[in-house]
């Protein structure tokens, strides 16, 4: 099992029968390392969905920096509207494991074996007959795609870092499978359209080969025609736009291949080529059950049954849940209260790349046609740790 | 206080089905459907964006307006209608597909300036069904029906006409008779899910089937309602204007209606109040 480890100024939840360590947020969810009483890793993760106030104060310093608006109300009126949008998308998540896709067990595998968890959590201590029902979310505790390409950073600088063949080999396999992972999803007619490397996740067989996993796959949509627009702006660029701060810049090294890569593969053609693949083709094996049935009963009211039913695939075919997306790490009630109220991870350390920042500051001086001189020597690891 | 149907013995995971214009629908994954009523905001959406509307004229609004509290006050309708005291309401609570109300205020909060249920406080939960909405829209993505399908689809109807005679029986009536809001439970029963839209009111209904409001299945102009195959449409007008009559309507309301609530005095009273209420459903058909 690979458990990234934690520093000692992790912010930790202690509950009834976990640990809970805060590893990060987003602006839909609060992400927490789950590990037994004595210290062990579950290799899990549970997700604490963000409540309004949280995602707009998740966004707005991004937005802030983005620039793009005249004042501050205008800035609060974005960040309002984003929110709803972004708590939107969060409502979207269950269809990922609902349905028939609940049971591709390596569709599932390549989402980390997303669970949900619903208990119903008392409104207040004195009324125990009124309760509110939070969507949580366990996932497999891997390290984060953002995290691992970090040893990747100024490595276009021979005097900083160099790349042997094996980490060189590997990173193009990495960004082979951001391609992959997103024909995957197109084949059930679900397209991620954010296009955030830091949506990504990874962890490495015994022989040192990358998985990549969709650890945040809740922006997405269904409907072709927007997805096509969106791909029409080739909206993979905003990874290498040194302008685009709401993004995780990707490291300079692997720019130019993850560029032709996306532009050779995520084309509308091939959109088309995949999309809802596997769900038609679901459809259409049910679709010939159900007619069987229909010809084969002499009960003219069952037949129309079966008849009304194979026109219902198209959604019938994507509801329930399966027990094996239903989370059983069983929560105690109190640790679930603990971690929906829990604030302080506001105060956490927050990790800054300055090599990344650095790699952005070169790109856009690049972009500007501007010479850069002397040349921007990033902190030691010893100056990184005391300034 | 009656007791609560549900239970945090049981944790149920729900999922969304969709939802109309009064309520949203939730899978509960035991065969049943949960429904939430809208808030009167959430309808004044779902009306704006079925009459397509986003800048309106005066006038236009104050119709939206008018539409909204339709909405929101057919649909109130619906606890009377479901805990009418029928001797013995099991066939036609299965026409409905054995609605349950919760009418325990707990489930929803007090109404405030931003969520407002007025009076449709309540939530259901019904038998799950594969909806004609569904199956109408397969249709009309697949294109020209095949042979099968026609023949399938010619029996539904026929069952469609059926259970709206039964439900006449027992002196009640769908009034806005949309196809789409009917469906296949999982014993083959065809159930109607839009409990909406109903009306115990004899004169109301002889309006709808005398001005054939059935007819908007097939009227092209109304975008909300799921539409029939266009080879199936001579057939649907035929067989509803055989069937859905004066003459069969009087012949067969109440015909089956044997209850403990319908005392002469609550009768009148109720034909009463329903004369003062009818003008909101005419509205609505204007």
């Amino acid at each position: 099992m690979q458990t990234p480890s934690f520093s000692d100024h992790t912010h930790i939840i202690d509950g009834m029968f976990y640990h809970y360590a805060f590893i990060g947020n987003g602006a839909q969810f609060r992400v927490y390392a789950v590990y037994t009483h004595d210290g062990r890793a579950t290799g899990r993760v549970v997700k604490i969905p963000l409540d309004f106030s949280e995602t707009r104060q998740a966004i707005i310093e991004p937005l802030r920096k983005l620039d793009l608006h005249s004042s501050e109300d205008d800035l609060a009126e974005s960040a309002d509207k984003q929110t709803h949008h972004i708590m939107q998308f969060k409502h979207d998540m269950p269809r990922l494991i609902e349905g028939v896709l609940g049971k591709d067990m390596a569709l599932q595998r390549k989402m980390g074996r997303l669970k949900m968890l619903q208990v119903p959590i008392p409104t207040s201590k004195k009324n125990d007959t009124t309760y509110r029902l939070p969507t949580l979310f366990t996932q497999e505790y891997v390290i984060t795609l953002d995290e691992y390409l970090q040893q990747f950073r100024m490595a276009t600088n021979p005097y900083m870092r160099s790349l042997d063949i094996h980490s060189a080999q590997q990173l193009s396999d990495v960004v082979d499978q951001i391609i992959a992972l997103n024909f995957a999803i197109w084949e059930y007619g679900i397209f991620e359209f954010v296009f955030k490397p830091e949506n990504f996740g990874i962890r490495f067989d015994k022989n040192d080969k990358p998985e990549l996993l969709w650890i945040d796959l809740a922006e997405h949509i269904t409907d072709q025609q927007k997805a096509l627009a969106i791909l029409g702006e080739s909206r993979w660029r905003h990874a290498v736009m040194p302008q685009k701060l709401d993004y995780q810049f990707m490291p300079a090294i692997i720019q130019q291949y993850y560029v032709d890569m996306c532009n050779k593969h995520l084309t509308a053609e091939n959109l088309q080529k995949y999309w809802r693949r596997k769900s038609d083709q679901l459809e259409k094996t049910h679709a010939r059950k159900l007619r069987m049935r229909e010809i084969v009963t002499r009960d003219g009211k069952k037949a129309v049954g079966h008849w009304i039913a194979r026109h219902n695939l198209s959604q019938s075919l994507y509801k329930g849940f399966s027990p094996a997306v239903i989370d059983d790490m069983e929560f105690p009630l109190g640790d679930i209260e603990k971690l929906l109220a829990d604030r302080d991870y506001l105060t956490a350390e927050k990790m800054t790349s300055i090599e990344e920042k650095v790699e952005r500051a070169i790109a856009e001086f690049r972009n500007n046609d501007q010479h850069i001189f002397p040349i921007v020597r990033p902190p030691l690891s010893y100056e990184r740790n005391h300034s | 206080m009656p007791s609560k149907q549900f239970s945090t013995d049981t944790v149920l995971t729900f999922s969304e089905l969709g939802h109309g214009a009064q309520f949203k629908a939730f899978d509960m994954h035991n065969n049943r459907v949960l429904k939430i009523p809208l808030t009167e905001a959430e309808t004044y959406q779902v009306a704006r964006r079925r009459r397509n509307i986003i800048h309106g004229t005066v006038e236009e609004i104050a119709a939206l307006d008018v539409r909204v509290q339709t909405f929101m006050n057919s649909k109130a309708r619906i606890p009377s209608m479901v805990s009418h005291a029928f001797t013995d309401p099991a066939p036609f609570m299965k026409i409905l597909g054995n609605p349950k109300v919760e009418l325990s205020g707990e489930y929803l909060p007090d109404d405030t300036h931003e969520k407002r249920w007025s009076s449709a406080r309540f939530i259901y939960t019904q038998d799950k069904v594969d909806t004609a909405a569904t199956m109408l829209r397969s249709l009309e993505r697949t294109g020209a029906p095949t042979a099968s399908d026609k023949k399938r689809l010619k029996r539904y109807i026929e069952q469609y006409v059926e259970l709206i005679h039964e439900a006449w029986c027992y002196g009640y009536s769908d009034y806005i008779f949309k196809l789409g809001d009917t469906g296949i439970d999982k014993d083959g029963n065809m159930i109607l899910i839009d409990l909406g839209e109903w009306t115990a009111d004899f004169d109301f209904v002889r309006r709808a089937i005398t001005e054939k409001w059935w007819l908007d299945n097939v009227n092209h102009q109304k975008n909300d309602f799921p539409k029939l195959p266009k080879e199936l449409e001579p057939f649907y007008i035929k067989t509803l204007e055989e069937a859905f009559t004066e003459e069969e309507l009087t012949k067969r309301w109440r015909s089956k209606h044997v209850c403990t609530d319908c005392t002469e005095e609550a009768t009148t009273i109720a034909a009463f109040v329903s004369t003062k209420v009818a003008e909101i459903d005419y509205i609505d058909r204007l």
